[in-house]
């Protein structure tokens, strides 16, 4: 349902300047239906920049993306709008991304109102609410009386209300505590199932990433260093990278 | 919280001071002790009455009383300054949000235009564009106006740049949401604060300036009681009818620096509350 | 070298910060400070530093560094025997001095040599910890180095005080996992080279498992278990410390549900009669309602109602 070939960004340094590195170097990608696609890479690996590429949110040098066959680079305005409908995108902390004004049932009746959807808007938020694990009650509040998990989950909530087909989760878990996480996990973990959802996840973390993706990306320096299905890239990385990557600690405990 | 709390002492004081000025200003003729001459009306037999029980500061060269002139003074004195900033917002806002929002061209066009104005000394543009108008306090409002709202748009500009790029505002992008819908729902509220914070300072400002033209002539005519116009026809007798200048010109500077104390006591606790 | 019996913070005599953290760090040992946020761990190094916020009250039945009383003195130690080294790097370095200069800041204050040995003091100083060119890192500026750079140059200038005892507040936090191990391995190195003691405040297992001897587990401000790192891992007793460890992602196999931990940990104004853990805990007992007996076994400890053959 995704596809990616050749992807090329390079920022311009100023106006007039020339094209400075490339911080995406022709990555290509393929996502399909139904699957979870995890993105590894540090700080400076382009993983950022990829994902940014393929919302829109940064000119894209060379190649293409599809998104459901359709050529998503060449939309424009209101066609790009109504495209962006079929992404639900989940940023890394809640509370930035939820506006700090609005109660949680205007920021979830918000998309709803973007889109011209006809129906209930409160009774859809609710819906929403439900499925991704918090009450009813919850609509009147507003995200800085949440916690950082319930925010969480309430940007999720947000990200599906246009029945999206393809989810796209940048560090999700990254800024909540391990208790937390776990559930936030078990909870993309249910929606995946339930829905059919396609998700493209990107973060620092091996471990989360592996857990819940059916393939893996590893990406440095713009490039991609290791692909392939995730039990493969973790029992037997090709690349020393990958190894350090799977970091320290634990596993050498193991019995 | 209370306010005292929330404002701390001086802004609090401030505050009563702004509260003050306005409530004689709005009930001037229920307040002034002799409302005719506030307006206007010569009272030649009491003359230069030094500051006195009947005159608690005095009377002018009309022998009219000065604490009435001064409360009539409020009155427009305060509209100009809340006008002023008003007008300067109402233009300013909008050309900063957009220059912000959209960049590229947009935001050369309009920033380039705000830098003209700002090139001049904004008084020196203020008495050109009264001159050029002419007398009144419709006019008077205009000029200072004009020089004033470029501050606003280059104001709201920088919050719109911080704004754009949070990801809650990049959220509602993603979403789909309209261009129009994100500057008045997600960016114009939070641009909102520090303007509004950056207006109260100023409207001690305008009203100053104001009264700089006023007292050169240039802004409200007598027989209308105006402090700028005031402290002018009151200079040639100074000092030895002190009270005649003195008197407006200390309320001037009286609401000049609340206005500037009590916008510097709204922008701490913006700070205290992000 | 540290010892702390029922240590306890109360913030404006209503916010129990830290209610009873018991800890234990021998010399020339890393100890692990596991919590998650809202735990009071990184309340109990401001502790050991003298650093808290004013209006908090401080009680202890055993608070001593060497011999020293930290309830009344903690703040001589600070600087001479004990050092910060911080989650942010770039926070802790000052952006417009050369590293040189914040050195040799921190070296003048603490001994009385010449300029010129101070110098060759900061760049041996910085050698040690693994800068390959410690001259130009004198001379560079904070934000032209790399943030496995920046945090090795803070650990420098904790070295810089004379101190023997680091208090590392999530160290490698802010740092890609690469670098992080190597500022791990780093710290791991000096303990031994140079008979560092380390108190290491994380909330991650893996940097615990990596780098510490022991490890105290710490709930709502209450230290409820505490022990040699591989067996706290291996066989936790607690029901939090196994909790903790079921939700880690690589816990369990792909795909399948993690353990979640449902629930809050309580506000720092409730009073807590029994087991803080007891309304979250999926083992709780009527029981649970009364203060947990302390259960000891070996070198470890842990507070729970619990046998430890049930748990």
């Amino acid at each position: 349902m995704l596809e990616v070939r050749d992807l090329v960004v390079r920022y311009r340094r100023g106006f007039l300047s020339a094209p400075g590195l490339a911080a995406v170097n022709s990555v290509s990608l393929t996502l399909p239906l139904g699957h979870t696609l995890g993105i590894v890479g540090e700080s400076g690996s382009g993983k950022s920049s990829l994902l940014r590429a393929i919302l829109r949110l940064v000119p894209v040098t060379s190649g293409a993306i599809r998104l459901n066959g359709q050529d998503f680079l060449s939309l424009k305005g209101p066609s790009l709008r109504v495209a962006r409908h079929g992404i639900g995108v989940v940023a890394q902390n809640p509370f930035l991304s939820l506006s700090p004004r609005l109660t949680i049932a205007e920021i979830l009746a918000e998309p709803m109102q973007a889109a011209g959807l006809a129906v209930n808007h409160r009774a859809r938020a609710a819906s929403l609410l439900a499925q991704c694990g918090l009450p009813a009650e919850f609509l009147t509040r507003r995200a800085r009386e949440l916690s950082g998990g319930q925010a969480q989950r309430v940007a999720i909530a947000r990200a599906l209300t246009l029945s999206p087909s393809l989810l796209v989760l940048d560090e999700p878990t990254s800024a909540l505590d391990v208790s937390v996480q776990a559930q936030i996990l078990n909870l993309l973990q249910d929606l995946k199932q339930d829905l059919g959802l396609s998700m493209l996840f990107v973060t620092h973390n091996l471990k989360v990433v592996a857990h819940i993706s059916d393939s893996l990306l590893v990406m440095q320096r713009g490039e991609v260093v290791e692909s392939g299905p995730t039990d493969q890239v973790m029992q037997a990385p090709t690349k020393a990278y990958t190894q350090e990557l799977m970091g320290f600690g634990r596993h050498a405990l193991r019995p | 919280m209370s306010l005292v709390k929330r404002l701390g002492l001086p802004g609090t004081l401030c505050l009563c001071v702004v509260v003050v000025f306005a409530l004689a200003a709005m009930l001037a003729p229920f307040v002034a002790p002799y409302a005719a001459q506030g307006i206007g009306t010569p009272n030649i037999s009491a003359k230069f009455q030094p500051p006195s029980a009947a005159y608690w500061l005095g009377t002018d060269h009309l022998g009219r009383d000065m604490l009435s002139r001064v409360i009539y003074g409020a009155r427009v004195s305060m509209t100009t300054g809340v006008l002023i900033v008003a007008v300067s917002l109402l233009i300013g806002l909008p050309v900063g949000l957009l220059a912000g929002y959209f960049g590229g061209w947009a935001d050369e066009g309009f920033m380039r235009i705000t830098d003209i104005f700002l090139a001049f000394p904004a008084l020196l543009l203020a008495v050109l564009m009264a001159a050029a108008l002419g007398a009144g306090m419709l006019n008077c409002i205009i000029s200072v106006a004009v020089t004033w709202w470029p501050w606003y748009a280059r104001l709201a500009r920088a919050e719109v740049l911080v704004l754009r790029n949070q990801p809650y505002v990049e959220a509602a992008r993603l979403m789909g949401v309209s261009p129009p819908r994100i500057l008045l729902r997600h960016i114009l509220p939070a641009a909102l604060r520090p303007l509004g914070v950056q207006a109260a300072l100023d409207v001690g400002p305008a009203l100053l300036t104001a009264s700089a033209l006023s007292f050169l002539g240039l802004g409200v005519l007598p027989p209308t009681a105006d402090w700028g116009q005031m402290v002018d026809a009151g200079r040639p007798f100074f000092p030895a009818r002190w009270w005649y200048a003195v008197s407006p010109g200390v309320a001037i500077f009286l609401l000049a620096l609340a206005f500037s104390v009590l916008g510097d006591a709204l922008r701490a606790t913006g700070r205290r509350d992000a | 070298m540290l010892e702390v019996r029922g240590l306890q913070v109360v913030i404006n005599s209503d916010l129990q910060v830290v209610r009873k953290v018991d800890l234990s760090v021998p010399k020339g040992t890393i100890h692990g400070l596991i919590g998650e946020s809202g735990c009071g761990k990184t309340m109990t190094g401001m502790a050991i530093l003298g650093l808290l916020p004013k209006g908090a009250g401080l009680q202890a039945g055993t608070f001593t560094f060497e011999g020293t009383d930290l309830l009344s003195g903690a703040a001589t130690l600070r600087g001479r025997r004990i050092a910060l080294v911080s989650q942010d790097p770039a926070a802790a370095l000052n952006p417009v001095l050369r590293v040189g200069r914040q050195m040799d800041d921190v070296l003048r204050t603490h001994s009385n040599v010449a300029k010129p040995a101070r110098r060759a003091q900061a760049a041996a100083l910085l050698a040690a910890t693994g800068l390959p060119d410690p001259d130009r890192v004198l001379n560079a500026y904070p934000h032209q180095l790399s943030g496995g750079m920046q945090q090795r140059v803070v650990i420098a200038q904790a070295l810089a005080t004379g101190a023997d005892f680091l208090i590392a507040d999530e160290p490698t936090t802010a740092l890609d996992v690469t670098v992080g191990a190597q500022v791990l391995a780093l710290l791991r190195r000096l303990v031994a080279q140079r008979g560092l003691t380390i108190l290491m405040i994380t909330h991650d297992m893996d940097v615990v498992a990596e780098v510490c001897d022991r490890a105290s587990v710490l709930y709502a401000g209450i230290t409820v278990e505490e022990g040699p790192t591989e067996a706290l891992l291996r066989a936790p007793r607690h029901p939090y410390t196994k909790a903790l460890l079921a939700a880690l992602p690589d816990a369990r196999p792909k795909g399948q549900r993690l353990a979640a931990l449902e629930g809050a940990i309580p506000p720092p104004r409730q009073i807590i009669q029994g087991c803080a853990f007891a309304p979250r805990c999926p083992m709780a007992m009527p029981v649970c309602a009364t203060p947990p007996p302390r259960r000891t076994e070996g070198e470890r400890f842990w507070l729970c109602h619990l046998e430890a053959r049930d748990a």
